[in-house]
């Protein structure tokens, strides 16, 4: 006799579901351990020189930010702050799309291996050097010195 | 071949006539355009495909080539003309990429914009406010570039014709009906106008505020940053760096993923855009091979049920009166040792199996190889036991193949597509709109025949509406009286037919004062019905429930296959009977052996070489008992021949006749799974309830009402602890001592191919992406577009007619003095377990309605909305009244989403067609009560509700008009 029910558990927040997340959680932990102790010396910096506080501010913030800088600001004011940016987009205006769009796919990489080198232990001058013959890292770095060099180059000279 | 000279060089064009703009390009000219689309066609509203053809300004794309042609794209004056049309498009859009939803590499005018060189723009807003009162989409004139896409789309494409953009008003932009809220206005909210604008004025709002990184700011913050930056300098170089920068790190968080849609059977294919588990839009490609660019309220926005908190994430086991959650080792174990305590005491045929029609169909595959390997049963079933099963005994009987004829391209390019019992505009949107469109831009004749004055029977050209249940002497007296006329297609009878002798005998009776005294239509009428197939050359004909959900479901269904052959409407294109499947894979699911009668393909169960074929691969022998249908099994549940009963994916307390009566089966039986995406009706009376994944959840592949083959990838993976049907069947089966391996669906589909003739060249790489193949799939990979072409599918390869005679349905007593029509409304599925789910699905319908005509409403002093009680011999349900012209006299028409006390099946009995065992649930009979209100009381239909406002038709965007206006001037002149 299977009478309807018509109810049912609540989805477990408790019970089996939790412990086998916390399961996996925990897996990933051991797994990650040495990069997570820098991460952790990382994230205690950051906070002792104020840049935590600031960013999770202006995270925070960032609606009220917004609204403040177009509602009160002067818009003369705002326009030199814009020609700042201007400037910037001076330096990328001859950019062709193309190439834009070649830096746009390297982007996803070059944010997930930051992510993932902000995990790692902190780097001697030793691991520097061995670093750099790692391929990836060797064409990256010479793509930032050329990179360097290029923005520093004086444009009128 | 045309010889032209291209740029000054002589070129040869293999394709004289075709559009200047594709050859062009073909060339590897890079010609702007905007408001061409290859589905659309030329439009003529952007200039900006302009070239010099002869020495004069022609837009490419409305221009076909010819012989001798002098074409200039490279002329001072040519690029002259772009740019100022250029320049006047972009005067109607703002430039602020980065910040803008549709940034994401695909925004056409952007693109245009960065590879035409585009630095300054003269924008000039549009008076006009957002318009954001649709839950699903919103319009926002200032952004509109006035293509007319979305026009031509809605008037020409999906023929709901609500668009138009009005050229009179300064400035033009596009209004719905009379210039009223898109929420208020006729709109079904199809979402193709979304679709197919090329900007972001007419968007999802699923993607708005959602697809960008910046894209979420409030108006005002966002109108003042862009007129900040562009008052510091207006030059657009640097936002197309930064916004193409900022469309590639979204590339890096959005999934694009092929999909096909869960609700009905059309078939359409779709690319959905999801961040996470985030659905972000549904979008129909132009290569979706069934729907191009169009789509239905359900396909495009009807996905909230995938996160629903409703969801079930965990397995469930009955413990007393309640329901405990349970890992899957405990509820596979238990389910395990259930069927074999069960199958060791009562033997194997006291389990049966009921398939989803909602899986894929290699879920389907080992579903029914489950039932027959594992459990050594032929007891599985699917729901098409309730709807086409009678179709395909009709094509059986006289094709010898019980599938759709052709494709939607046949249909669409039939010269008479007549629909019998079917609401198609509703229950089959897309597919409708294909024949909508053949009506107003070729002509095509539509005939219906329905109780119910519906979409199409308000578009057709002949409507009939005979008395329900007698359809079959309709079509036998038509049949009859074109034999009169002599307007048979004799050699097509002679060369291609047996039989025909005995089935014209047969029709001695169906004579035009037979016909006139049993359906209640006129001589008029009938004998009109048959000029118009003696009048086409090519005629289809489209029927689904209202045809099949009768007594005689299975003789009518053979009824109109005997019309179609004595009119040589059958074997060659454009021609052909069309049951329309009204579930996602209600096809595949039957086409993969879930029946109780066939094994995959079709093949015979008591087929000895089908049967050696699958033994030999499966490594077992067959059940050698025939099967139970599903509506056997309830019998069979009752009588005690039925001990537990595994339902994948099927409401069926609901879908099932006489509510009452499958109650009391679930019950009685000893052990109930159930396994589904809610805790349905049914799974309320389960002992084991197992989670499982959504379409949006799995890959695999469905099956089409027009036998197309489509794979769908998984977009993200399942719910919480669900799993798909096919790794549950998979790991029951292990339990059960079957090692099946299955690394994936690949190998079950390769399995497939072994042992189902039809699927010999299916495969996962023939069907990547929105590749498709129509069964039968030879080994080599050829796909059979259009069936029967070379022969029929019997040994004689000959079409057979089958007589079939007309009797009175069995009656119920006089008090029930109603008919009871009951379907589908378009914007709900079923009972609702998906679209109510479905925040705007359930703004536009809230609950369900019964229908009734405005002289039976005041014969019982029904007002509006007013709760009517409908009492039948089965049982008894209280509904909302609704007043309409659609149904006449004393038909009632119940939409069937209901759960609860609404819930159709309440009425229906358990008479059945004899053939098929499918239940007779259009032919219920009731008598209705007013219920005396107690409160206030309002109409069931939403104000925000489509039906009923009057459609605005116009042929395309009126391009005529743009040009006729004061401020026009053609670009160069």
């Amino acid at each position: 006799m299977a009478k309807a029910i018509s109810t049912r558990p609540l989805p477990p927040a408790n019970g089996s579901r939790r412990a086998r997340t916390g399961a996996s959680v925990s897996e990933a932990l051991d797994a990650s351990a040495d990069s997570l102790r820098n991460l952790l010396e990382l994230i205690r910096l950051l906070d002792e020189k104020g840049f935590l506080r600031l960013g999770t501010d202006v995270l925070r913030s960032e609606d009220r930010m917004i609204s403040v800088l177009t509602e009160r600001v002067d818009p003369a004011d705002v326009r030199a702050l814009v020609r700042s940016v201007q400037r910037l987009g001076a330096v990328l205006g001859p950019v062709e799309p193309e190439a834009a769009r070649w830096l746009g796919r390297r982007l996803p990489n070059a944010l997930q291996g930051a992510r993932q080198g902000e995990a790692e232990p902190p780097l001697a001058a030793l691991d520097i050097l061995k670093a750099l013959s790692e391929p990836d890292v060797n064409r990256g770095v010479r793509m930032v010195l050329g990179f360097l060099r290029g923005i520093g180059r004086d444009p009128d000279r | 071949m045309a010889r032209i000279v291209l740029d000054g060089e002589p070129i040869e064009i293999a394709t004289d006539g075709a559009s200047l703009l594709g050859v062009l390009r073909d060339q590897g000219r890079s010609v702007p355009s905007l408001c061409y689309h290859p589905r659309l066609g030329p439009l003529e509203t952007c200039d900006t495909c302009l070239t010099l053809v002869d020495g004069k300004l022609v837009r490419a794309c409305a221009t076909a080539l010819r012989d001798g042609m002098r074409i200039e794209t490279r002329d001072p004056t040519v690029l002259s003309a772009r740019e100022a049309a250029i320049a006047r498009v972009t005067q109607d859009h703002e430039f602020a990429c980065t910040i803008c939803d549709r940034n994401n590499g695909d925004c056409e005018l952007h693109n245009l914009a960065v590879a035409t060189g585009v630095t300054h723009q003269d924008f000039r807003p549009k008076p006009y406010p957002i318009d954001d009162s649709n839950p699903f989409y919103s319009y926002n004139p200032s952004q509109c570039i006035l293509c007319g896409r979305c026009v031509e789309a809605c008037q020409d494409v999906v023929v709901n014709e609500v668009l138009h953009i009005d050229w009179t008003l300064n400035p033009p932009r596009v209004v719905w009906d009379h210039g009223t809220p898109i929420d208020r206005s006729s709109c079904v909210s199809c979402g193709t106008c979304a679709t197919i604008c090329p900007v972001d004025a007419m968007m999802e709002k699923s993607m708005r505020g959602r697809a960008g990184h910046f894209s979420d700011l409030a108006p005002v913050t966002r109108d003042r940053l862009v007129r900040w930056t562009k008052s510091a300098s207006p030059d657009l170089t640097p936002l197309w760096v930064t916004s193409e920068l900022e469309a590639a790190t979204r590339s890096a968080s959005i999934r694009r993923t092929k999909t096909v849609c869960t609700f009905c059977g059309v078939g359409c294919s779709f690319e959905v855009w999801t961040r996470g588990r985030e659905v972000l839009k549904v979008l129909p490609k132009p290569e979706s091979p069934a729907n191009g660019i169009a789509s239905c309220v359900k396909g495009k926005f009807g996905y909230e049920f995938v996160n629903s908190p409703n969801r079930l994430t965990e397995p469930l086991l009955r413990k007393g009166h309640e329901f405990v959650t349970a890992d899957w080792e405990e509820a596979l174990d238990r389910v395990a040792a259930r069927f074999r305590e069960i199958r060791e005491r009562h033997g194997p045929d006291s389990i049966a199996v009921i398939a989803t029609c909602t899986g894929t169909d290699e879920e389907a595959y080992l579903t029914q190889k489950f039932a027959r390997q594992v459990l050594g049963t032929n007891n599985v079933d699917n729901c098409a036991r309730y709807c086409q099963a009678p179709a395909t005994t009709g094509l059986f009987r006289t094709v010898g193949m019980g599938a759709d004829a052709g494709t939607i391209d046949d249909i669409e390019r039939a010269e008479l597509v007549m629909t019998i019992g079917s609401n198609a505009a509703e229950a089959h949107p897309v597919l409708a709109a294909r024949v909508k469109r053949a009506q107003k831009l070729r002509g095509t004749k539509i005939l219906v025949v329905d109780p119910r004055r519906h979409e199409l029977a308000e578009r057709a050209d002949l409507f009939l509406s005979p008395r329900p249940g007698t359809d079959l002497v309709l079509l036998n007296a038509v049949a009859r009286y074109i034999l009169d006329q002599g307007w048979e297609d004799r050699t097509f009878i002679r060369d291609r037919t047996v039989n025909f002798e005995k089935f014209r005998d047969a029709l001695e009776r169906y004579t035009l004062d037979f016909a006139v005294t049993v359906t209640g239509l006129s001589r008029e009428e009938i004998v009109r019905m048959a000029e118009m197939f003696h009048e086409a050359r090519s005629a289809c004909i489209l029927w689904a429930m209202g045809v099949t959900q009768h007594q005689n479901g299975s003789d009518t269904s053979t009824a109109i296959c005997n019309l179609l052959l004595v009119t040589g409407n059958f074997g060659r294109p454009a021609t052909g009977g069309y049951p329309l499947r009204g579930h996602c894979n209600v096809q595949g699911v039957s086409d993969f052996g879930c029946l109780p009668t066939f094994l995959p393909g079709y093949e015979r169960w008591d087929d000895p070489i089908a049967r050696q074929r699958v033994e030999k691969e499966w490594g077992t022998p067959l059940p050698t008992k025939k099967g139970l249908t599903s509506t056997e099994i309830v019998d069979a549940i009752l009588d005690g021949r039925i001990h537990a009963l595994y339902i994948l994916g099927e409401d069926k307390l609901l879908a099932d006749a006489d509510e009452a009566k499958v109650a009391k089966a679930f019950e009685k039986i000893d052990f109930l799974v159930v396994q589904d995406l809610f805790l349905t009706r049914t799974a309320q009376h389960a002992d084991v309830v197992l989670p499982v994944a959504a379409s949006l959840e799995k890959e695999g592949t469905f099956v089409s009402t027009e036998r197309r083959l489509q794979r769908l990838y998984p977009a993200f993976p399942p719910l919480g602890h669900a799993r798909t049907d096919g790794d549950i069947v998979i790991d029951l089966a292990r339990r059960l001592g079957f090692a099946w391996e299955y690394p994936g669906a690949k190998e079950v589909l390769d399995e497939v191919a072994r042992v189902a003739p039809i699927f010999a060249g299916a495969s996962f790489a023939r069907l990547e992406g929105f590749s498709s193949l129509l069964w039968p799939i030879a080994a080599d990979g050829t796909d059979t577009p259009t069936l029967h072409l070379d022969r029929f599918h019997f040994p004689d390869g000959k079409a057979h007619f089958f007589p079939v005679d007309w009797s009175e349905p069995t009656a119920t007593g006089p008090e029930f003095d109603l008919e009871l029509d009951n379907g589908r409304l378009l914007e709900h599925f079923h009972w609702g377990n998906l679209t109510y789910e479905t925040g705007g699905i359930r703004h536009k319908v809230p609950g369900t309605f019964v229908e009734l005509s405005p002289s039976l409403a005041a014969e019982r002093g029904v007002r509006e909305g007013e709760w009517v009680r409908l009492v039948s011999s089965t049982g008894s349900l209280r509904a909302r009244a609704h007043i309409t012209e659609r149904v006449r006299d004393r038909t009632l028409f119940l939409t069937l989403h209901d759960r609860g006390e609404s819930a159709v099946n309440r009425l229906t009995s358990d008479v059945r067609d004899g053939p098929t065992t499918t239940p007779d649930y259009k032919g219920a009979r009731v008598r209705l009560e007013r219920i005396e209100p107690a409160g206030p009381i309002e109409s069931p239909v939403a104000v925000s509700n489509p039906r009923g406002k009057p459609r605005e038709p116009q042929r395309g965007v009126r391009v005529d008009a743009k040009w006729a206006r004061p401020d026009y001037r053609f670009p160069g002149s």
